[in-house]
């Protein structure tokens, strides 16, 4: 309570000082001064492998085209990688080393946020109108706007046309269609589709568990809501899959690399959400027919917004704002893209995808995507809920007993805050 | 009264020279300078780190920088979880399976490498190579050699043995990892034993070879006795390898399945790195680190006495 109460008085008093810094330049609304040469300072920008831009080299004739509006800033592009990802932030963090910019997910703004370590960006730009809602709303936390999105992603619901056809069914986008079609999909020599027990929840049972019309928390995120009529229809349906050998067994326990998946392989018929750039490059484009998201009750597809974040232990805060502004502006999102292969969190972005069909309708469901629960122990809940969904997968626990058992431990975890 | 004066024909002793403390030895000097790099290193990046982690144990730590001074709460906290008492188990567990496998395995290939045979300084080397494999890889190719239809099912299968779902089963998965530890750790400590089994004089053997003692007989008699100082260092490099197993882990299980591999570093590693609770992880780290202290002590009572 007293951690809450500090962390929202330095919460204003982080936003008074931005809102000083801002009314320092000559347009208060954006926080960064008009006059571009009255901008200086170095940017340490934190970016990750995002696609094929995976290289600082990528990254500099954008560099060198903002320095010709900004001269006197520094931008530093620091590749980092992914995996150690965490660990890296806090070292650096810990180290009062802390990136100015960094590229965070939608699981990062609570926790950093609740920490006080982020600059409130709501003032950089005149224009986010022009963003889709979702990707803005992944980045808010307790009002305000942290990262300004650079991309979406949705794990886009396709099947194999070869195990279709082999199968003799259509496409599933409903439970009651994949239920019909998996035994088919089986017995033609298939997976019928694939279940992660150890990758985050965020794409596997609380996927489900949107589909049914149920939700993680209660609405003001103080008690847990998964444990409903939703909630068990989401785990018996999961648990269905895996009693009727309609998934490998060894992604329940086992986080494969993508090329060892039998997804990877090309041997499921249909997956609910896959990265689809990353699934064309071991899977021939031509067998997979896109498909909407799965429904049941509700029409959900799981996803992720990729955004710029700005440490508030900046020494240049105008210039990372500068950055950020320049690295939300339409051109570059355009650019970036184009090259990366991800969906725009800009709806003023037109002509994406002119030759691409299969992304171009993975823009259509852009609103049906949801990135996670919004809270700052979300990854803690996820880890406090996933062995009790793998005892009902692995170990044949009762669903309304493992549902019962996880309520209780995410009820304790959010009452101790 | 004792007389200090010498006798007549004595020539008069000088006085006796006070005996130049051994620190203050030219070579002691020189041995200083030597070690005073690493002993400088060692003070900067694993004595002050373990003391700072100490007194975050007794407080809360957030990232922004702010400390409150919380006493003995996180202890208290720790003493009540269950999940440190499950990581406990899994880690006391996982320490029993992987030690003796490792040890036994580090023996006997040490025991195979102690003899003349052409090549065997490459046998050697390819034995050491998993030690510098990358456990990060050595985890993914472990997941394929452990899948159902992976190659340790299909030899097991072969000569009629049941196959088992290693990475699955909460039953199997300590056994599989352990085996995973041994077999990436098992070419350095190779190496201390042959070191310590080549360090025996040959006559020992000759002379228990000519009493007609087996080959047997005279590893139990001669070899297991004389190489107590390697195989104590051994054990408790061991030791402290399994109490901190973490990146196969990681890599091949997530501390899964149902936290059946859920060892006491990985709940640090979550604890810091993925919930922020600094003061709570260190608390864990201050527990494991006594847990591992006593068992060196228990192990060096039981075996490192005379060694």
């Amino acid at each position: 309570m007293k951690r809450t109460t500090q962390a929202k008085i330095a919460a204003v008093t982080g936003g008074a000082a931005l809102l000083l810094a801002a009314c320092g330049g000559n347009d208060p609304e954006v926080g960064v001064p008009d006059n571009p040469d009255d901008v200086s300072g170095t940017v340490t920008f934190w970016t990750y492998p995002l696609g094929v831009v995976d290289s600082v080299n990528w990254w500099q004739p954008y560099v060198d085209d903002f320095n010709e509006e900004y001269p006197n800033v520094d931008v530093e592009v620091v590749m980092q990688s992914f995996s150690n990802r965490e660990e890296a932030l806090v070292t650096a963090i810990a180290g009062q080393n802390a990136p100015d910019v960094v590229y965070f997910n939608p699981d990062f703004i609570p926790q950093y946020a609740d920490e006080d370590l982020l600059l409130p960006l709501d003032e950089l730009r005149d224009d986010w109108d022009s963003f889709v809602d979702s990707s803005l709303e992944s980045m808010t936390w307790d009002g305000a706007l942290y990262g300004a999105p650079l991309l979406m992603q949705m794990q886009t619901s396709y099947c194999n046309t070869e195990a279709l056809e082999a199968a003799g069914v259509d496409c599933p986008t409903t439970w009651d269609e994949f239920r019909e079609a998996a035994p088919a999909f089986v017995d033609a020599g298939y997976f019928a589709t694939e279940y992660s027990g150890t990758s985050t929840l965020n794409h596997t049972f609380y996927l489900y568990l949107w589909q049914a019309g149920g939700e993680v928390l209660n609405e003001d995120l103080t008690a847990a809501a998964f444990n409903s009529p939703e909630g068990l229809e989401a785990l018996e349906f999961i648990k269905e899959m895996v009693d009727n050998e309609w998934v490998p067994r060894e992604p329940l326990s086992v986080s494969q690399e993508f090329e060892q998946s039998e997804a990877g392989q090309g041997n499921v018929g249909y997956m609910v959400g896959a990265n689809l750039v990353q699934t064309r490059t071991l899977v021939d484009p031509d067998i997979l027919e896109t498909v909407p998201p799965m429904q049941n009750m509700e029409q959900v597809a799981s996803g992720s917004v990729g955004a710029w974040s700005i440490f508030n232990t900046t020494d240049s805060p105008e210039a990372a704002q500068a950055w950020v502004h320049y690295l939300s502006d339409s051109d570059f999102i355009a650019d970036f893209i184009e090259a990366s292969g991800y969906l725009p969190p800009r709806e003023d972005i037109e002509g994406l995808f002119a030759d691409d069909p299969q992304l171009a309708d993975g823009m259509e469901y852009l609103d049906q995507v949801r990135t996670g629960v919004m809270h700052p122990q979300a990854r803690e809940l996820i880890d406090v809920i996933r062995p009790h969904i793998q005892s009902v997968l692995l170990e044949d626990t009762d669903p309304q007993a493992a549902l019962d058992a996880a309520e209780q431990e995410v009820n304790a975890l959010l009452e101790r805050g | 009264m004792v007389s200090t004066i010498a006798p007549a024909d004595q020539p008069a002793l000088a006085p006796p020279r006070r005996k130049q403390p051994m620190w203050r030895s030219p070579g002691a000097v020189a041995a200083y300078i030597f070690i005073l790099p690493y002993v400088i290193f060692f003070v900067a990046f694993r004595i002050l780190p373990a003391l700072y982690g100490v007194a975050l144990s007794f407080g809360d730590y957030s990232l922004s920088g702010t400390f409150e001074l919380l006493g003995l709460d996180n202890y208290v906290r720790l003493f009540a979880d269950p999940l440190f008492w499950n990581a406990l188990r899994v880690t006391g567990i996982y320490a029993l399976i992987a030690i003796p496998l490792t040890v036994a395995i580090s023996l006997g290939m040490a025991q195979l490498c102690n003899r003349v045979l052409r090549g065997m300084s490459f046998y050697r080397s390819i034995f050491f190579l998993p030690v510098v494999t990358s456990p990060v890889l050595s985890g993914i190719i472990f997941i394929w050699l452990f899948s159902t239809d992976g190659p340790i099912n299909t030899a097991l299968s072969a000569i009629g043995l049941p196959t088992g779902s290693w990475l699955q089963s909460s039953v199997l998965v300590l056994p599989a990892l352990a085996l995973v530890s041994a077999w990436m750790n098992f070419g350095y400590n190779m190496l201390i034993l042959l070191a310590g089994m080549l360090a025996i004089p040959q006559e020992y053997y000759e002379a228990a070879q000519l009493d007609g003692a087996s080959p047997w007989r005279r590893f139990r008699s001669v070899t297991l006795p004389l190489l107590k100082p390697a195989l104590f260092f051994v054990l408790v490099l061991e030791t402290v390898k399994s109490f901190q197993a973490f990146d196969t882990i990681y890599v091949m299980t997530s501390g899964g399945p149902v936290r059946s591999s859920y060892t006491l570093t990985y709940m640090i590693y979550d604890q810091g790195f993925g919930y922020f609770d600094f003061g709570y992880a260190s608390a864990t780290g201050v527990v494991l680190l006594v847990i591992t202290l006593v068992f060196s002590l228990i192990q060096r009572r039981l075996i490192g006495r005379n060694a």
